[in-house]
């Protein structure tokens, strides 16, 4: 098989060719951004013209990330089916956050001329401190996330390619970057190719689990002879990994990557970009086709994996999936998997630095600071690009060197989006009573909470913590609704037209 | 809209309480087996991602409505 100190030249065909083509696509895209008069329309939200089919794949792309591909199925080989039942919520991510909030996104988009999730909450609830705050969070979670990406996709192109960590990382972020600054559509196609290559890598390695294992029979009963609890049952087959996994967690993961998933302003601001609720609709179908398979899947190959690769490798459960393509496929298909963790790398963080973009020039420099008028447009465009630059440079020397306090603030990025976002979001476009008093409350009690008790390491009989942070999310948007008075009537008029 | 969001959450209820109610009925019989794999796993992960589909696919074509968005593109020109 390879030689698993030196460079690998076979493997670096199909990523090279893979770089290459994400930069065509890149540089294609662009040329929109060049063409149209509406430069931020078209770099932040591609001019609303995302079809079916892209505006599934870059849902998909965006959410599913190098954990997916790495540590995900790691944890699934250690635990088992059971890490399978803490994924499985998201058979219904695909298509529930576009049914819920997918077509009032779009909606207000249009009427309120809204080109961020800030903007459209700031449209809501008129208060620029709120924007800035949201903005602030938006940013240090989304840089952490960034960060969190490239750390894992580096480690994982070392492992596979030989190539030395810091090259292999500097090479793949910068093309990232690259193609991430040609704008949204730009963002978008990139995504839809990820998303193939995110799928073929998981078909292939499905091919090499079955076929050094010797198929699903073989798998299965190496897999129940494994890890046997008191009554002699493999805890690799109980939905709770024999206690490992309480039921109050593996409920409370409904709610993480489940329910909450309706709360990403990630996964939001792309609700906002399709051109047709037809486009919805598609999306909303092929979208949970996808996103089940990819996530069900990727799980349940981790599990099947324990058939494959007997013994805990030196570098931890992150390492299984890397051993397993590096000792037992060729190096050209190996390249090929390797692209499935790659690009869901890539297809995450171009989302993530797009959407924090926006947050500096549109939510932060646009609103807070009121420079929103026509006068600066020229000025915007290449302050745009430069801010997508700078993002992306500062997550690339963060992962170049370092730091436990960035990968301490990615442990709690995902949900702590979820909380600050959700129940603003939520109830500002579906309960009208739900003022500015409420979104502040909410923000301010659910994010603290939230940091809180994951930073102090406080579980509730087994309960993930962010059943906390949405319950005071929730109880305080409520509470500052009632105490506060309500928004003026030309917003509500706005947002619920068919209640006057 | 609302309507819509509410079968929207309502078919992500039924296919997680389907989910839950498989594992919890067949969680504790290992012996039980389909594809060599253990039922409860099966009912619940397999199936119940075959279920969202199916689940989806009607939510769409029953319960959900085309209109024109560029309706309110023109809106917020006078806005």
């Amino acid at each position: 098989m390879m030689n698993v100190n030196s460079i690998n030249l076979q493997t670096f065909i199909p990523v090279l060719l893979f770089l290459f083509i994400l930069l065509c696509i890149g540089f294609y895209a662009a040329q929109s951004v060049k063409n149209n008069s509406d430069f931020q329309k078209e770099y932040f939200l591609g001019s609303r013209n995302l079809g079916g089919v892209v505006l599934a794949m870059t849902l998909i792309a965006t959410y599913g990330s190098v954990s997916s591909f790495v540590s995900g199925p790691g944890i699934a080989w250690d635990l088992g089916l059971g890490w399978v039942v803490f994924a499985a919520p998201q058979i219904i991510t695909g298509f529930l956050i576009l049914g819920v909030v997918g077509k009032k996104m779009a909606v207000l988009s249009r009427i309120t001329g809204s080109l961020t999730v800030i903007d459209i909450i700031y449209k809501r609830f008129n208060s620029k401190t709120l924007s800035l705050l949201l903005a602030l969070v938006l940013l240090i979670f989304f840089t952490a996330m960034t960060v969190g990406q490239f750390i894992g996709g580096a480690q994982i192109f070392a492992a596979i390619t030989g190539l030395d960590y810091k090259a292999g990382l500097i090479l793949f972020a910068a093309v990232t970057v690259i193609y991430t600054s040609g704008g949204f559509k730009a963002v978008a196609l990139t995504d839809a190719a990820c998303a193939i290559l995110m799928l073929t890598g998981m078909f292939l390695l499905c091919g090499i689990i079955f076929d050094e294992a010797g198929g699903l029979d073989s798998i299965m009963s190496k897999i129940s002879s494994i890890n046997l609890n008191s009554e002699g049952v493999s805890r690799n087959l109980l939905p709770d990994a024999d206690g490992a996994l309480p039921y109050t967690l593996l409920f409370s993961a409904w709610l993480l990557v489940g329910f909450g998933t309706i709360g990403l302003p990630q996964s939001l601001v792309r609700c906002m970009s399709y051109k047709q609720t037809s486009d919805l609709h598609r999306a909303m179908i092929i979208g949970t086709i996808i996103c089940g398979a990819l996530m069900i899947g990727m799980t349940l190959l981790g599990v099947f994996a324990r058939a494959v690769i007997e013994e805990l490798p030196q570098n931890g459960t992150d390492s299984i999936i890397p051993t397993l393509i590096v000792t037992k496929m060729n190096p050209f298909l190996a390249g090929a998997t390797l692209l499935g963790p790659l690009a869901a790398t890539m297809s995450t963080v171009s989302s993530l630095l797009i959407a924090a973009s926006s947050a500096v020039i549109k939510d932060i420099y646009g609103t807070f600071l009121g420079k929103n008028s026509a006068d600066h447009s020229g000025k915007i465009r290449t302050l745009s690009i430069i801010t997508t630059y700078t993002v992306g440079l500062i997550a690339l020397l963060l992962a170049l060197f370092p730091m436990d306090i960035v990968a301490w603030v990615n442990l709690f990025a995902f949900g702590g989006l979820e909380t600050a976002f959700l129940m603003i979001i939520l109830l500002g476009l579906f309960w009208q009573k739900m003022n500015t008093l409420g979104a502040f409350l909410s923000l301010g009690a659910g994010s603290i909470s939230y940091i809180t008790v994951m930073s102090l390491h406080i579980n509730f009989l087994g309960f993930h913590n962010i059943v906390v942070g949405l319950f005071f999310a929730a109880v305080f948007a409520v509470i500052g609704s009632y105490i506060g008075k309500s928004n003026d009537e030309k917003t509500l008029k706005t947002f619920f037209p068919h209640k006057y | 809209m609302d309507k819509e969001a509410l079968s929207t959450l309502i078919t992500a209820a039924i296919i997680t309480v389907y989910f839950w109610l498989t594992v919890l009925i067949f969680k504790d019989d290992i012996s039980l087996t389909l594809f060599s794999m253990p039922l409860w796993f099966v009912l619940s992960c397999i199936g119940g991602y075959l279920l969202s589909i199916v689940a989806v696919i009607i939510l769409v074509r029953k319960f959900m409505k085309n209109f024109s968005l560029t309706d309110f593109d023109d809106e917020r020109k006078q806005h």
